[in-house]
């Protein structure tokens, strides 16, 4: 089983309407953009505006049997990491602004390249900065500078990781 | 844009998240190296399932 099956189930979640939507986004986002990656678990971005919905998610899995350990929910023998909407609204426009991606009969959304460098500011670990560094080759530089700003503030300060990143490079 | 009340304070949500994953990271690290290997090559055959995608809609 592979990402083909993981995506088919994520689909469905959204088809039963257990999850809003998603965008798929971490290490396999970035794998999409050609950016060689060792990442064994799935970020699923998903709309689940309130906790409930996050905790509703869980035992939709639990009943069914899944295993889950931690946060993680394997999917098809995948873990998968699901972050909730309500952390942020950056979560919220990565996933409406993500891009669609055909895998011959199989959609789902990817986060964008430019959302998934915002992101990886947010988080902002040593490997966050070195995949920032990757990406930031490929991204839409003007596109990238309006999401840092939009979604700027004194908790993450993407602006100022941007450009310690930038000096860093 | 969907009606969210955000998260306040998301240190602890994050925290627990960074606890999961090296949990995860400790537990792989562990496995026999037969598994470390059917887990590489099924990160080569996800990748190549992704390099076969066609972006459909881009949204910039």
């Amino acid at each position: 089983m592979g990402l083909r099956e993981v995506l088919t189930h994520l689909n469905d979640l959204k088809a039963t309407g257990i999850i809003q939507d998603y965008a798929i986004g971490g290490g396999y986002a970035a794998m999409l953009y050609d950016i060689p990656m060792t990442t064994y678990d799935l970020d699923v971005l998903a709309v689940l505006p309130t906790e409930d919905d996050y905790h509703r998610l869980y035992e939709h899995f639990r009943t069914k049997g899944a295993k889950i350990e931690n946060v993680y929910i394997f999917i098809e023998g995948m873990p998968v990491q699901f972050l909730p909407n309500y952390i942020s609204p950056l979560f919220d426009s990565a996933i409406e602004e993500a891009n669609i991606v055909d895998f011959q009969g199989v959609s789902s959304k990817f986060v964008s390249i430019e959302y998934l460098i915002a992101l990886y500011l947010t988080a902002f670990r040593k490997k966050d900065i070195i995949r920032v560094q990757s990406l930031i080759k490929k991204a839409k530089k003007k596109l990238l500078l309006d999401i840092i700003r939009r979604f700027d503030n004194d908790q993450y300060k993407l602006y100022e990781r941007y450009k310690k990143v930038l000096a860093d490079t | 844009m969907t009606n969210t009340n955000y998260m306040k304070d998301t240190k602890k949500f994050w925290q627990t998240r960074e606890k999961a994953r090296s949990a995860l990271d400790k537990k792989r690290a562990s496995v026999p190296l037969t598994e470390k290997v059917k887990s590489l090559e099924s990160l080569q055959s996800d990748a190549s399932f992704l390099k076969s995608g066609r972006r459909v809609l881009s949204n910039h």
